[in-house]
């Protein structure tokens, strides 16, 4: 069983951090690779994340907060 | 560009291998992705989604002996030309088995072993240097072809103009790849020049150019192999100009509102990679499962390259000086002796020649006794022979071939050198007045000083820039009268050589020429009819010796160029007054003797500093802080420094006077040095 952290992603040059806007998948959900993850508030624009592997998602960011680049938002467990 | 893809497709073999290729760099182009999505990987990508078919054509038509040099967004030619995966990936992470050991990281990888010869992060950079791949080529009669790849971007800055036109004047054997993705980072090729048809510049340059449908890999091969069997048989260059889109922003994560958005939608549709699947199943080339298969195959290989960048090794703290130069120990404002290894005995003969003859002399010698050396620069060929006739008679002798004139095109003729030393030549280019290096600084101080560390040490530079000073020689004015070693001194990788005297001058170029790494050669133009005793034959000096041109105990006065003679004259007048100066010139300014420097201000206690570069911010202040860090309260008084006013030269001769320090000036500020101390 392999699991891959989801980190904050460096979106632009000038990012420091970035608010998690929504989950697009539920916590306990089964994703796969490419789909859209969650939304992501980057100096006022909106981008979609998509999900680097396929499994079992885990939540361990908090919707509408702010973590820096880098932060640990969630995990994907492949089953 | 429809009709094109339904072109007969080439024999199963090479349309798997462009399968192949294709299938292998969209794996990692995805993995990459992945893994900044993850926030695992942390830098700016710049994805090369849409111009796979161009890698897919150089890994068919381009062989594993030719060279390529490719920009940033380049990932797909890295893996075309035959880069080990692992050591890509490894760099990417920043780890010691990358391409670069870590050093380098996603936008400077180079694998010389698979002829990926730079890959560098400012746009158009690598064209001039390609030029100089081909040349070494040709003086060597090989029959190599250069690729060099950049973006639609690049045909709009100064070094692709004179490079293409280098290229063709030389009948050079390189392919100008422009891969038109339509953008240049966020701005469209329509907003960016009026003509955008690119290839059609080649016509300016009396060059063969063409367009080929850059999302067709069949296409693609086909033009390359033309091009490449052009340059093969002398034809010369070839800019062939791929057209594609890009199939997302300019980086990873970066908007995409900026593109049209319809046309965005249609290069999605009509993406390469799956258009070429479908064309080979649909043509009966192969079948799915042998398409599978590779799929698969490439997917492993691109996992276990990832697997094997995140277990391995960050480079040790050890490593941060590494590969500046190829000796380690010459990091300036280390105190280390320098290797004195490869000093040639001097001869007990001498013979008494100008400062230029010796230039001269000194260039002979190198041309006669190896192959490798070559000159170029602007007027140096004969009956010229030079601005100042340093080089008058070497292109009699050794011909136009070794003794190339070119035209005034700093970025070109800095490139060529660059790119052919890259490969063992050992050229001398010539940039006539040291101002002049404003021109193609990006080519110096971005490319020849930092491809050995970029790389990790697994290329270097061994050129020689050689350029004239020309203060104080009567009415130059503000661009032509500058020193300007300091903005050389402040970049690692560049040795910064400054000579004093006709012997000098001869034992340092020479040195320099046969040197592993990029120097650059100031010349005087006070001193040039100057003469002196000139040792005969093969006579060096090595890099980074100072020399005690008069010994005293009162005062050390530091120097070089032309500040040599006129500390010498202070030093006489200040002996009538009782006071023994030691005149110290440094001529080498990297690497520094810095064990000598600081062994003659222990011994007097007292330093006056003396360069014809303006003061402030000049090297001089760097000499006075590392004699203050290393010798403070040994000091009799605070170290002195004499340098240029804080002006442009100006062109009357009686303010140009007060502008440059002199022997007055320096013993003025000797003079009071003394008295503050006594």
């Amino acid at each position: 069983m392999t699991s891959v952290i989801l980190r904050i992603p460096q979106m632009a040059v000038s990012m420091q951090n970035g608010t998690l806007l929504e989950w697009h998948a539920d916590d306990g959900a089964d994703v796969s690779e490419g789909q859209a993850l969650y939304a992501l508030e980057i100096e006022k624009t909106v981008v979609d994340v998509e999900s680097p592997t396929s499994g079992t998602l885990k939540h361990i960011g908090k919707q509408g907060e702010s973590y820096e680049v880098g932060a640990i938002i969630g995990e994907i467990t492949a089953a | 560009m429809n009709q094109a893809s339904e072109a007969e497709l080439p024999a199963t073999d090479t349309c798997m291998s462009l399968f192949r290729t294709m299938v292998r760099v969209a794996a990692a182009d995805n993995a990459i992705k992945l893994g900044l999505s993850a926030g695992e990987l942390q830098f700016q990508y710049y994805p090369c989604g849409g111009q796979e078919a161009i890698a897919a054509g150089i890994s068919v038509a381009i062989s594993e002996r030719d060279y390529l040099l490719t920009t940033y967004r380049g990932i797909h030619d890295i893996i075309a030309k035959g880069t080990p995966m692992r050591e890509i990936m490894a760099e990417l992470y920043g780890r010691r088995s990358g391409t670069s050991k870590g050093k380098g990281g996603p936008m400077h990888l180079s694998d010389p072993a698979s002829g990926l010869m730079v890959t560098t992060g400012i746009v158009g950079a690598g064209i001039p240097i390609a030029n100089g791949l081909a040349l070494a080529n040709q003086l060597r009669r090989g029959d190599c072809v250069t690729a060099v790849s950049f973006g639609d971007g690049a045909a709009n800055i100064g070094a692709f103009h004179e490079a293409l036109n280098l290229a063709a004047l030389w009948r050079l054997p390189v392919i100008f790849i422009c891969q038109n993705n339509q953008y240049a980072e966020y701005t469209s090729l329509r907003e960016s020049t009026r003509n955008t048809n690119i290839a059609a510049r080649a016509d300016a340059y009396g060059m063969h150019g063409l367009q080929v449908d850059g999302t067709d890999p069949v296409a693609v091969t086909e033009a390359l192999r033309t091009a490449a069997e052009r340059a093969r048989a002398g034809e010369g260059p070839t800019l062939l100009e791929a057209i594609c889109h890009r199939l997302q922003g300019h980086s990873f994560g970066s908007e995409q509102t900026h593109m049209d958005q319809d046309a965005l939608a249609d290069a999605m549709e009509n993406a390469p990679l799956p258009t070429f699947r479908q064309r080979l199943l649909r043509a009966g080339a192969t079948e799915e499962r042998a398409l599978a298969e590779i799929e698969s195959e490439a997917r492993r290989e691109v996992e276990d390259a990832m697997d094997f960048a995140r277990s391995d090794k960050h480079p040790a703290k050890e490593e941060l000086q590494v590969d500046v130069f190829g000796d380690p120990a010459l990091i300036p404002g280390n105190v280390a002796k320098v290797s004195t290894s490869g000093r040639r005995q001097s001869p007990a003969k001498t013979e008494d020649m100008t400062f230029c003859a010796a230039i001269n002399q000194s260039l002979d010698i190198a041309l006669d006794s190896d192959e490798g050396v070559f000159l170029l620069g602007e007027d140096i060929q004969d009956p010229a022979g030079g601005i100042v006739k340093a080089t008058a008679g070497l292109s009699t002798k050794y011909g136009l071939d070794r003794v190339r004139p070119t035209p005034i095109s700093e970025q070109a003729i800095v490139g060529a050198a660059l790119g052919a030393s890259l490969v063992g030549m050992k050229p001398v280019a010539e940039i006539m007045i040291n101002d002049f290096l404003a021109v193609c600084m990006d080519q110096v101080t971005n490319h020849a000083a930092k491809l050995r560390y970029m790389s990790g040490g697994r290329t270097n530079v061994p050129m020689t820039i050689r350029t004239m000073v020309a203060g104080s020689v009567g009415s130059f004015g503000a661009q032509h009268s500058q020193s300007l070693e300091n903005w050389f001194t402040h970049t690692p990788g560049l040795k910064v050589i400054y000579p004093s005297t006709p012997a000098e001058a001869k034992g340092l170029l020479l040195s320099c020429i046969f040197d592993e790494d990029p120097c650059i050669f100031f010349e005087s133009m006070r001193l040039y009819f100057n003469s002196g005793p000139v040792p005969e034959g093969d006579y060096r000096i090595p890099l980074g010796v100072a020399d005690i041109k008069r010994p005293g105990d009162d005062l050390t006065i530091l120097c070089y160029g032309w500040l040599v003679p006129e500390a010498l004259s202070a030093a006489e007048a200040l002996l009538a007054e009782g006071v023994n100066a030691e005149v110290l010139d440094l001529r080498s300014l990297v690497p520094l003797d810095l064990e000598k420097i600081l062994a003659s201000a222990a011994k007097t206690g007292r330093v006056v500093i003396a360069h014809s570069a303006i003061e402030f911010c000049g090297f001089g202040a760097e000499l006075a802080a590392l004699i203050h860090k290393h010798l403070h309260a040994q000091l009799k008084a605070p170290v002195a420094r004499v340098g240029a006013a804080y002006a442009s030269t100006p062109f009357a001769q009686e303010l140009e006077a007060h502008y440059f320090p002199g022997a007055n000036e320096i013993k003025a500020a000797a003079t009071e040095l003394i008295a503050d101390s006594r």
